[in-house]
């Protein structure tokens, strides 16, 4: 069970880090 | 015998060396991130994993291929913890607990090597050599690669957001640098006294009688790309102060050098890629002048320690071995701090109150003096978009780099970039020292108290992963903390970076104008460190004030 927690933490945090990823690609496309 | 002949010749030894093997490295990296023939080993290495190591990516893409890169060695790492003991070469070691493989995982992956476990406690052989050790190498190169595209954006004109190949850079920059260098480096660590074998803990009896395991192992292969690729995991919990890892001074002296080398040599790198070596050498010299600052404070703190004790034992010798004495263990502390590696040859938390205080202030710098490898040079940039945006409107010139033009666009980027940490940082220690489980870790109450937890913090979310000491960190509650601001510590101003490179490679560059400010210059050299200063101190000193500074008061 913990195991399965961290595992998503990992997979939420880089899940964010590529929607901050394209946030600024959208922001450089204007 | 006084102490400062010994300090002097160790700093000027150093410099020599750096001197004679900075430019011929920065000349050879340079092309090695420029260059577009691959060699045979390579080309077998893109056909293997099927990589397209010709395509010119967008940033996005390579942003998105580092991020994806480091997920999935996060989770092969993870799963290796969790599964030693059912591994060949375990020696007996039982799996880690869940939030210490994953503290673990992480903190490999991102360069820090923040070790809440003894390595020869609860490591075996396999997982130190194909773990770890192979992490030390590829995080080195994520790290070198991303500096690598930066500089290569700020040199193209309208390249369309295009910034190179991570796949390539990462190929390379594991098998044209770190693997040959970390060979002969390993060999010299060997003849230098430094441990290399494969075998069980041996049981000897001391001289009391007593009995007592002795574990060997793959140290020095660990120890050399321990210090060139500025990770600083030690085989050993006792780090390089541990004599199977760093057995006399001339390898203290050696390790500080490999420290060093990579991210002095990736400025000088980055005047080649921009075509005007004056720019490398001009950031070049803002690294040395904040490095040459910490190095100077520290060995004066610690060589005049205050109180009775150290000026009896001639400096304040707590905590340090006393073959590196007190000059080489804050020669030491400064690299360690300096760039990101956080090796420790000494106790941090038995530094002189000021000399702890500059071991934090450095780290809080962003570990740009001269960084870790490849983030010391991208942290630096960052501060010079932030110098020239500045010092252009108070005085009335064009805000551009290098002929890029700083518009609200990027000066957004990097000023998300400047405030990542610090907030990482002070929300860290604000949720450590307010939480029970946080509380309880500590060894000291007090201002004390409150520097190991600030010092722990502030190394994971620097990527660090230097340890005070005096806080037991093998909990839950700190291993998921300092995992979660190692990870954002890591890829949230990367990201940042890579967005800058590709607005810069979008970008026409633009010729030098009347109204372009210098930065190669003395004066620009000034200004960059006084704002890398100023800008953290403004930061950070309100929570150094309640630390290090009441404690030296006091």
């Amino acid at each position: 069970m913990e195991d399965l927690a961290y595992l998503l933490l990992t997979l939420v945090f880089f899940g964010l880090s590529a929607l901050l990823l394209g946030a600024i690609d959208r922001r450089s496309g204007r | 015998v006084s102490e400062t002949l010994p300090a002097l010749a160790q700093i000027a030894l150093l410099v020599a060396a750096l001197a004679v093997s900075v430019p011929a490295l920065g000349c050879y990296l340079a092309r090695l991130y420029t260059s577009e023939r691959h060699l045979a080993p390579e080309q077998a290495t893109y056909r293997l994993l099927r990589l397209d190591a010709d395509a010119d990516q967008h940033w996005r893409s390579y942003a998105l291929s580092v991020l994806g890169f480091s997920a999935a060695s996060v989770l092969l790492l993870f799963a290796f913890g969790r599964l030693q003991q059912v591994l060949p070469l375990s020696i007996g070691k039982a799996a880690l607990p869940s939030d210490g493989a994953w503290n673990t995982a992480v903190s490999f992956v991102t360069n820090t090597n923040w070790q809440w476990y003894s390595g020869e406690v609860s490591a075996g052989h396999l997982f130190q050599m194909s773990g770890l050790t192979v992490q030390n190498f590829v995080s080195a190169s994520v790290g070198l690669a991303v500096a690598a595209a930066f500089a290569r954006g700020i040199a193209r004109s309208d390249a369309d957001g295009r910034v190179g190949n991570f796949w390539r850079d990462l190929v390379r920059g594991v098998y044209r640098l770190l693997l040959p260098a970390a060979f002969v480096g390993a060999l010299v660590f060997v003849a230098l006294g430094v441990v290399q074998n494969l075998n069980a803990p041996a049981e000897v009896v001391t001289l009391t009688g007593q009995s007592q395991m002795v574990t060997g192992g793959p140290v020095a292969s660990q120890e050399v790309i321990k210090e060139l690729g500025t990770n600083g995991g030690g085989f050993y919990n006792a780090n390089s102060a541990h004599p199977f890892e760093n057995p006399n001074p001339l390898s203290n002296l050696f390790q500080i050098y490999l420290i060093l080398l990579i991210p002095f040599a990736m400025a000088w790198a980055f005047g080649h890629i921009v075509r005007d070596r004056r720019q490398g050498r001009a950031v070049l010299a803002v690294m040395a002048i904040l490095l040459g600052v910490a190095v100077t404070l520290l060995m004066v703190s610690e060589m005049t320690g205050p109180g009775s004790a150290p000026s009896l034992a001639g400096g304040a010798m707590e905590g340090k071995e006393v073959r590196f004495g007190t000059a080489g263990s804050a020669l030491f502390a400064a690299a360690t701090t300096g760039t990101s590696t956080g090796a420790v040859n000494a106790m941090h938390d038995s530094l002189t109150a000021p000399g702890g205080g500059v071991a934090m202030f450095t780290m809080m710098l962003g570990e740009i003096a001269p960084g870790g490898v490849g983030s010391g040079l991208y942290g630096m940039l960052m501060l010079a978009v932030v110098t020239v945006f500045l010092c252009g409107l108070m005085v009335g010139r064009t805000p551009e780099y290098l002929g890029k033009k700083i518009g609200q666009g990027e000066i957004v980027l990097v000023a998300l970039y400047v405030l990542t940490t610090p907030i990482l940082v002070l929300a860290g220690t604000a949720l450590a020292l307010t939480t029970d489980a946080g509380l309880a870790a500590l060894q000291e109450s007090g201002p004390h108290g409150l520097s190991e937890a600030l010092y722990a913090v502030t190394s994971a979310s620097n990527n660090n992963g230097s340890a005070f000491g005096g806080l037991t960190s093998g909990t839950p509650f700190w291993n998921t903390l300092l995992g979660v601001c190692m990870l954002a510590g890591r890829f949230v101003p990367l990201v940042l970076v890579l967005g800058l490179a590709g607005r810069f490679a979008g970008q026409r560059t633009l010729p030098p104008s009347a109204g372009t400010l210098p930065t190669h210059t003395p004066l620009f050299v000034a200004l960059l460190s006084g704002v890398a200063l100023v800008v953290v101190g403004l930061t950070f000193v309100p929570v150094l004030a309640l630390g290090p500074i009441v404690e030296s008061l006091s």
